[in-house]
């Protein structure tokens, strides 16, 4: 007899995710590190957003823009179904003096 | 004596102001904030959009004199993380309401602690009093904090010369 093969935790239905690592200080700096890319993407206009747009990204991928950050959330995960217990990080361009 | 470092960051690193100096040379001042990440997840609702804010780039305004928590971030903060204080009923309706951006939206006062994160790990808890804008999502700024209702209190906000600091300035917050 075998030994079902480990799977990787998924979020509850209405929960954060579970994957592994989840909110450990790696996690956190990791996000911050996204959070810097994605500040980076915008700046260097490798996106194209606007004031107010919400940007949604996990590892090294932007996975949306737009104004509706819940639409865009619930979007990239239909799509990609593995996102549901990953990293993602959104980001709201904010307007600046000029 | 807990010590965070904060970060001058560029808000787009195409804005600059260019401009000519009497000899004809050309110089620039980049559009610059001074940064730090706040570490929400403790305090958030358990939803899968909740957590793409679990960590909070934050702007650091010195020239205001209170923070500002915009609606899209504060809808998903639990309940019971911001004590509601309540206006002096003598407050006068303007003061009530925030005038931003081309807008103006009420607000109303809270007390909250934020665990305030930098890079080498570092933390700092910092409880604040801050205007939590009724803005239904309209208002495009960060988690923005101002110097006064608890930021300075009892800490120092140092910047000092550093080479390998970000655009050359070492900026740190240190409780005494």
């Amino acid at each position: 007899m075998t030994a079902n093969p480990p799977q990787a935790p998924t979020p509850t239905e209405d929960g954060f995710p579970t994957y592994p690592g989840f909110g450990s200080r790696e996690d956190i700096l990791a996000r911050m590190q996204l959070l810097d890319w994605i500040c980076q993407q915008v700046g260097n206009r490798v996106i194209e957003t606007a004031v107010g747009d919400y940007v949604l990204a996990t590892d090294d991928r932007i996975l949306g823009v737009g104004q509706d950050a819940a639409e865009l959330h619930r979007n990239a995960v239909e799509v990609e179904p593995d996102l549901r217990n990953a990293r993602l990080v959104g980001y709201r361009v904010p307007l600046t003096e000029s | 004596m807990p010590r965070l470092q904060l970060y001058l960051d560029h808000v787009d690193t195409r804005l600059a102001l260019r401009y000519l100096e009497p000899n004809g040379g050309v110089s620039e001042i980049p559009c610059l904030r001074l940064i730090t990440y706040a570490n929400l997840f403790a305090q958030l609702v358990h939803s899968p959009l909740a957590a793409d804010y679990g960590i909070c780039r934050c702007f650091i305004d010195t020239g205001a004199f209170i923070s500002i928590i915009p609606e899209t971030i504060w809808q998903f903060l639990r309940p019971g993380v911001v004590t509601p204080l309540p206006f002096d009923p003598t407050t006068p309706p303007n003061q009530r309401q925030l005038i931003i951006a081309g807008g103006t939206f009420p607000f109303e006062l809270g007390r909250l602690t934020l665990k305030l994160e930098d890079r080498s790990r570092a933390t700092l808890n910092l409880s604040i009093v801050a205007k939590l804008t009724r803005d239904g999502g309209r208002l495009p700024i960060p988690l923005t904090l101002g110097l006064r209702g608890g930021f300075l209190e009892g800490r120092t906000l140092q910047a000092v010369p550093d080479a390998t600091a970000p655009f050359g300035q070492a900026w740190t917050l240190t409780e005494l």
